[in-house]
């Protein structure tokens, strides 16, 4: 089966010194103290301070076009930067949606107003976005959602809930997924659009929904009576759906499906090599071969989606191994090095235990489920 | 990756669909050695690819070898076509010349070696083979025989697909002549290529057995539906998809890196993924297909009875995470520094291959 073969990528010499050169910056900022290395850290880690330096550096919308402050670099080094930063658990977490998912949509389907606009802020690292997806009756079956956008003078005014919105409490602006015309049956993806909404603007209310560690990365937000201006639209209206998916498989299948919990294996085998554990190397060793293998796939896809090819299918694979192996790292280690895993613990790896397994129900959750990734696979798998 | 690739991948392929087929394989277990299907694949050159034509061979590079050996693994063929082309290899790199022949490398260090009678275990197909070409260890150097199967004993023993695992004797083992590497470095060197063999092998079955499964599911009907319409059977689907994916892109990824100095981590991993996930998949496939999957009259077992043997054969997870925490604990980059090939400071030394 073709899809299922994903072709190999070799990182370049000049490809491995820019590795090395972001690694020797995030050292030399970790020693400094500018951040603490934790499990997760794209979902949980905000630092202004620290996006602002890597916006700085020039690896925000490190593939955007030069002329909106990007280096336009190939997605390969933004592979790199990615992983770089998530290898270090370094906090990422509030330029994360802007650079992974916002600015991308901008630049594809944005008028040169809203490129202006908004990429050079994004890239500066400066300019956070949330996606505006989930709500409160709307889980996986996104296409049910209910709020309306309703055509006014000059824009529209948009009414409804948005929820599970990440970070929506740093961020600027959200990108609303909305329907823009009635709920047609028997066009269930269409009549809905993309609208760019001020947090700040009247009638948008965030509220936290603490995460089950009691911390706050997790808002639900109401939306009453909010005007958005026509120059706020992104793209088509009523293309909102299709424009949304051509930007999932890099989510994806990206390193962030597979490195959330890396901090933990990293410190983990640090130990047990201190400790001269064998055993316990033993153990750790199918844990990185299982990386290995699942990074391999995720840069094939990289290199795939470079050459714009179709890689729905190998994405979702991907994120369902990779979170599971996300998962599975905390329940191995936790065996070989026992602990008492605290998230106040001033002792590292009792931290990113504890981290990793707090977070753990998430990964197979956000960016589609379990069961929505192995439906969407095994409908593939059966008409190919 | 040479250019012939994919024509001898596509080569292979036929000759193997036509000729390794469910009777075939049927008749081979009931003791009847595959003749014709061998004299074919001898006849294409198969059994001298990656040997250098004045040696002998027809050309081709490692990564031809195991794409071949995919296809093997994908017909699930009854055949050593992994260790004659290593002990063809052996034999052209070791004498310059090779002529070829149904012959295997049997490495042995143990004590029934010193005298005769000199006993070997477990030599694959030992009962079809031609000759042995024996590689034992003397006085701290490597030496090896070239041993006619006819002169010795065979004790029958099989693997659990069947593939013959015999044990042969020898009164006599004839002219020995000196390697010129030592004992562990020449046993080393096929320990990873068989482990590289057996993940391509793997990998092909692993794809037969999503394509049965597939199939099956399409086919069979349950409660008014054809069961890939149940969910809990497309998680089934996605378990086997999900680490035939995986073992593609690692066989590719492993057998790209062979035989430089980062090919022994990399063939580690790989066999250790492999050898792992050999029963996500078998068992998967055995659920999906239910009782008729536990027959001997569907050829399933013929698929997942070889991944139950191959992840087993030169090294199963124990034994390759047992190199691999000695390299962990030997040296001092971080996991991070190896998987990437790049170091903190300076590039890797190993990674300029």
């Amino acid at each position: 089966m073709r899809q299922l073969q994903l072709p190999v990528f070799k990182f370049t010499e000049e490809q491995k010194e820019f590795r090395k050169k972001v690694r020797s910056f995030l050292q030399a900022e970790k020693q400094k103290g500018t951040f603490d290395t934790h499990a997760d850290s794209w979902l949980s880690a905000y630092s202004e301070e620290f996006s602002k330096k890597i916006g700085a550096q020039g690896w925000i919308g490190i593939t955007f076009p030069g002329k909106y402050g990007g280096q336009a670099r190939s997605s390969i080094d933004r592979y790199i930067v990615t992983e770089e930063l998530l290898a270090f658990g370094a906090p990422v977490a509030s330029h994360w949606f802007a650079d992974r998912q916002s600015g991308p949509l901008l630049l594809k389907f944005g008028t040169e107003e809203q490129k202006e606009f908004f990429i050079p802020k994004i890239v500066k690292g400066e300019c956070y976005f949330s996606i505006g997806l989930s709500e409160p009756n709307s889980g996986s079956d996104l296409a049910s959602l209910k709020t309306t956008a309703e055509r006014v003078d000059g824009g529209w005014i948009v009414n409804g809930m948005k929820t599970w919105t990440s970070g929506a409490h740093h961020s600027h602006y959200m990108i609303t997924l909305c329907r823009t015309s009635p709920q047609d049956p028997k066009n269930r993806h269409g009549g809905m659009s993309q609208l760019i909404i001020d947090l700040k603007s009247d009638g948008v209310t965030i509220r936290p929904i603490q995460f089950l560690t009691g911390e706050h990365h997790f808002n639900e937000i109401f939306l009453e009576n909010v005007f958005v201006p026509d120059n706020r639209v992104v793209g088509e209206v009523g293309n909102g759906w299709a424009q949304g998916l051509t930007e999932l498989a890099f989510e994806r299948s990206g390193p962030e499906r597979i490195l959330s919990t890396f901090p933990l294996l990293e410190e983990a085998i640090r130990l047990l090599k201190e400790k001269k554990d064998h055993r316990g190397l033993m153990d750790a060793s199918k844990l990185v071969s299982r990386m290995w293998s699942l990074r391999n796939m995720s840069i094939g896809i990289a290199a795939l989606l470079e050459e714009k090819k179709d890689v729905n299918l190998a994405a979702a694979l991907v994120k369902d191994l990779g979170n599971s192996f996300e998962q599975h790292v905390a329940e191995v280690i936790r065996l070989l090095l026992p602990a008492v895993p605290s998230k106040n613990a001033e002792d590292e790896y009792a931290r990113l235990l504890a981290e990793s397994i707090l977070h753990g129900p998430g990964f197979t959750i956000r960016g589609g489920t379990t069961e929505i990734l192995r439906g969407i696979v095994g409908k593939g798998v059966i008409s190919a | 990756m040479s250019e012939m690739k994919s024509f001898i991948e596509d080569a292979a392929g036929k000759i193997l669909k036509d000729l390794s087929t469910k009777e075939q394989r049927e008749r081979f277990e009931e003791g009847e050695w595959a003749s014709s299907l061998w004299k074919t694949i001898q006849e294409s050159g198969l059994t001298l690819l990656g040997i250098e034509e004045e040696k002998g061979g027809v050309g081709g590079d490692y990564e031809d070898v195991f794409a071949i050996l995919r296809v093997v693994g994908k017909y699930a063929a009854p055949i050593p076509l992994a260790e004659v082309i290593y002990a063809n290899q052996f034999l052209a790199t070791h004498d310059g010349e090779v002529e070829d022949k149904l012959r295997v490398v049997h490495f042995t260090e143990e004590s029934s070696m010193i005298q005769s009678p000199y006993k070997l275990i477990h030599v694959p197909y030992g009962r079809y083979v031609d000759e042995v070409v024996v590689i034992r260890q003397e006085d701290q150097q490597a030496s090896y025989s070239i041993v006619d199967v006819l002169t010795g004993e065979i004790e029958k023993n099989a693997n659990l697909a069947a593939e013959p695992r015999d044990n042969l004797t020898f009164l006599n083992l004839g002219e020995t002549k000196k390697l010129d590497l030592s004992f562990k470095e020449a046993l080393e060197n096929y320990t990873k290529f068989l482990a590289l063999s057996r993940v391509a092998m793997m990998t092909g079955a692993m794809e037969s057995v999503l394509a049965l499964s597939t199939f099956y599911a399409k086919e069979r009907h349950q409660f008014g539906r054809p069961l890939h319409r149940f969910q809990a059977i497309q998680h089934h689907l996605t378990a086997m998809a999900g680490e035939v994916a995986a073992a593609y892109s690692t066989l590719s990824v492993a057998s790209s890196f062979y035989p430089s100095d980062l090919g022994k981590e990399q063939i580690a991993m790989a066999k250790i993924e492999l050898s792992a996930n050999a029963n996500v998949v078998a068992k998967a496939a055995h659920q999906l297909h239910a009782g008729i999957g536990m027959t001997y009259e569907h050829e399933l077992h013929h698929f997942t009875r070889r991944l139950w043997s191959w992840r087993e054969e030169a090294g199963n997870e124990t034994y390759w995470a047992d190199q691999l925490a000695s390299l962990y604990q030997a040296r001092e980059e971080t996991i991070w520094e190896s998987i990437t090939h790049v170091k903190g400071e300076e590039t890797h030394a190993g990674s300029t291959v």
